[in-house]
């Protein structure tokens, strides 16, 4: 940790879900923001800087995706081929966390090149330890794109 | 609706009628034209053949008179027959020729072949045999009126058999003639004594005393024609025969091949609608995994938070928490009631029977009375809205379902206000709730329906009322759409059944 600050967005419609992955980030104090947005649509806008996002300084680029794939208006496998087409956002790391184990749903996930399929678990201790584990690998393992 | 009265027995026997009309008149066209034809080539073939035999006769004839004669006399001026010798047998050309024509058909008949009638026929004749019936004589006098006429033929019944007649003129009557034809007191002494009577006598030069006739029978050709005409025409009818029934087989084969086509093409629409089917349950099956699971996450995961919470001292979050996993837990009860609902519509539809729509709405409106009164909104229902054959009690959960709907998304509208209402456009008839909530962009429009498919995360609602409102009307075949102009702007819920399942309020 060289005191940079590191930002993860969150694209999570459940809230108490949301509520779970944020506490859990906290307590393991890899990122020093996390940003979270319900839906497809607001994800695109935050990345792309459009609709209220416009400012870099209150909405800098992520260091690290968790994108949810069933998300109103836009959902998720959308959202992830947007980003990875994108010149200036490909190389964002995108984690999908997600309910969904179904084979369909990871194969179009990796082929729309997400750095990482995950199912979020149903116990409390293992969700703890993944999103520790997530974390630390991402922002401080990884060498990041900037 | 029209009623079909033709029966399908009556129609294919009155496609036959035609073809057998046509077939009949084919038949007796070919069959007299041949038969005409026929018969005019064997009677000009018989006339070729008698012809030739009167012609050959009057060959005789002119020997008799141009050869035989002459020489006689010389040799009577010579002295070497007496002056006044006579014998029918060396002078009379109508003897001779009578008596070769006997001979001929003795050989005819012993070569196994017809007789032929032959007869020289006078009105002044010296033998009896040779007189004239009254055509004969008739004839006689045509042929000497009318010089440019050489022949005469007809067909004849004698004996009930067919013949043909065919006569010439005898020799033109000529100077030498008149030695034995002229004044009686002028002939040979033989002859007069031979001949007593006039007949044969008084003859002037330049006429035709006499005519030659022949008749054969043509019964034999006749009947050959009819067997050829009758084959012939027998063979074009099969022809025809043939032709129309290939026709009507191709006519059969072509229904055949049409039905299966059909069949074929409507399988593909039962395969194509199953596979819809499929994808639907694919996408059920997924989503009900995925958002049964979501509320089970929420259940676990806090669960473990609170102990945790509970043993390192922490408190102030859990009654929050304990919340969460009791909503969660709501919810899961929600959708499990709510899936079961939707699983069961398909099934369970109920018997259709005419509703009157305005009490169905009116009933709905009741319904959502709690809701309303909590929103402060108004709804306006059109009157005299039509009757619909329906299963009344789901139309009346489609009704409810759109007016929550309205009621649940009006945003921050501060005056509410909902129209049900029927409208009437291209023969059709569309029931709407429009309302003046917070409207649905154009890009949600088509999966507004899908299950769970919620536009605002954190909106009230399971996500299963429209997925349920759609379910109904597809059961009754009917659709269902959203037209908004946009976010702000309102929206109106379109509900449309088949046509048959309307029925006019009276």
């Amino acid at each position: 940790m060289n005191g940079e600050p590191l930002t993860i967005l969150l694209v999570e419609d459940n809230p108490d879900h949301a509520e779970l992955v944020m506490r859990n980030m906290e307590d393991s104090q890899v990122a020093n923001r996390i940003i979270h947005v319900e839906d497809g649509e607001a994800a695109l806008d935050y990345l792309f800087g459009r609709a209220g996002y416009a400012d870099r300084n209150s909405f800098p680029l992520p260091h690290l995706m968790l994108l949810d794939l069933r998300l109103p208006k836009i959902d998720g496998l959308q959202v992830l081929k947007e980003v990875k087409t994108n010149a200036a956002l490909k190389a964002l790391p995108v984690v999908v966390l997600t309910t969904s184990a179904a084979e369909r749903d990871m194969a179009m996930a990796y082929e729309y090149h997400a750095n990482s399929y995950v199912t979020k678990p149903v116990s409390f201790e293992e969700f703890s330890k993944l999103l520790g584990d997530l974390g630390f690998y991402w922002l401080a393992w990884n060498k990041r794109p900037w | 609706m029209s009623i079909d009265i033709s029966l399908p027995g009556f129609g294919r026997c009155r496609r036959f009628i035609m073809p057998v009309v046509i077939t009949t008149i084919i038949m007796i066209i070919v069959a007299t034209v041949i038969y005409n034809a026929l018969s005019a080539f064997f009677i000009k073939d018989a006339e070729y053949k008698i012809k030739n035999v009167l012609l050959s006769h009057r060959g005789l004839h002119s020997y008799i008179q141009k050869v035989m004669h002459p020489a006689f006399y010389a040799a009577r001026d010579a002295g070497k027959v007496a002056q006044d010798y006579y014998s029918p047998k060396i002078f009379s050309s109508s003897y001779i020729v009578r008596n070769i024509h006997s001979f001929y058909n003795e050989e005819l008949k012993k070569a196994g072949l017809p007789e032929i009638y032959y007869k020289m026929a006078s009105d002044n004749p010296r033998n009896p045999v040779n007189r004239a019936d009254a055509s004969e004589t008739t004839l006689i006098r045509m042929f000497n009126d009318n010089r440019d006429i050489t022949e005469f033929r007809k067909i004849i019944m004698v004996g009930g058999s067919k013949y043909l007649y065919y006569a010439i003129p005898f020799l033109e009557t000529n100077s030498s003639c008149i030695r034995c034809h002229g004044k009686r007191a002028d002939a040979p002494q033989g002859l007069q004594a031979l001949y007593p009577g006039e007949g044969g006598f008084n003859e002037k030069t330049g006429v035709y005393r006499a005519i030659e006739s022949i008749r054969v029978p043509i019964s034999d050709e006749i009947t050959t024609a009819t067997v050829l005409a009758c084959s012939i025409s027998a063979g074009f009818v099969a022809m025809f025969m043939l032709f129309f029934f290939n026709r009507r087989l191709k006519v059969i084969v072509d229904e055949k091949t049409s039905t299966l086509e059909a069949e074929v093409v409507e399988r593909k629409s039962r395969e194509a609608d199953l596979e819809i089917k499929n994808a639907e349950l694919e996408r059920f099956t997924y989503t009900v995994s995925h958002d049964l699971k979501s509320p089970l996450i929420t259940i676990k995961s806090y669960t473990g938070s609170i102990k945790k919470d509970l043993s390192s001292g922490r408190f102030d979050r859990i009654e929050k928490d304990l919340e969460r996993v009791s909503a969660a837990g709501d919810k899961m009860a929600v959708l499990l009631d709510s899936l079961l609902e939707l699983s069961r519509i398909g099934q369970v539809i109920h018997a259709l029977e005419a509703v009157d729509m305005n009490m169905l709405v009116d009933d709905a409106v009741k319904n959502v009375a709690g809701l309303l009164q909590e929103k402060g909104a108004k709804i306006v229902v059109q009157p005299e809205l039509p009757t619909v054959w329906c299963d009344r009690q789901r139309i009346g959960e489609v009704i409810q379902n759109l007016l929550e709907n309205a009621l649940k998304y009006m945003g921050e509208q501060s005056k509410p206000h909902i129209l049900f209402g029927v409208r009437r456009e291209y023969g059709t008839t569309t029931f709407f709730v429009q309302d003046n909530g917070i409207g649905v962009d154009e890009k949600y429009q088509q999966n507004i329906f899908g299950l769970f498919n919620k536009l605002d995360a954190g909106s009230v609602g399971t996500g299963i009322g429209l997925a349920l409102v759609k379910r109904i009307v597809e059961v009754h075949g009917g659709t269902v759409w959203v037209e908004s102009e946009g976010l702000g702007k309102g929206s109106t819920f379109c509900f449309r059944l088949p046509d048959h399942n309307l029925k006019e309020t009276q």
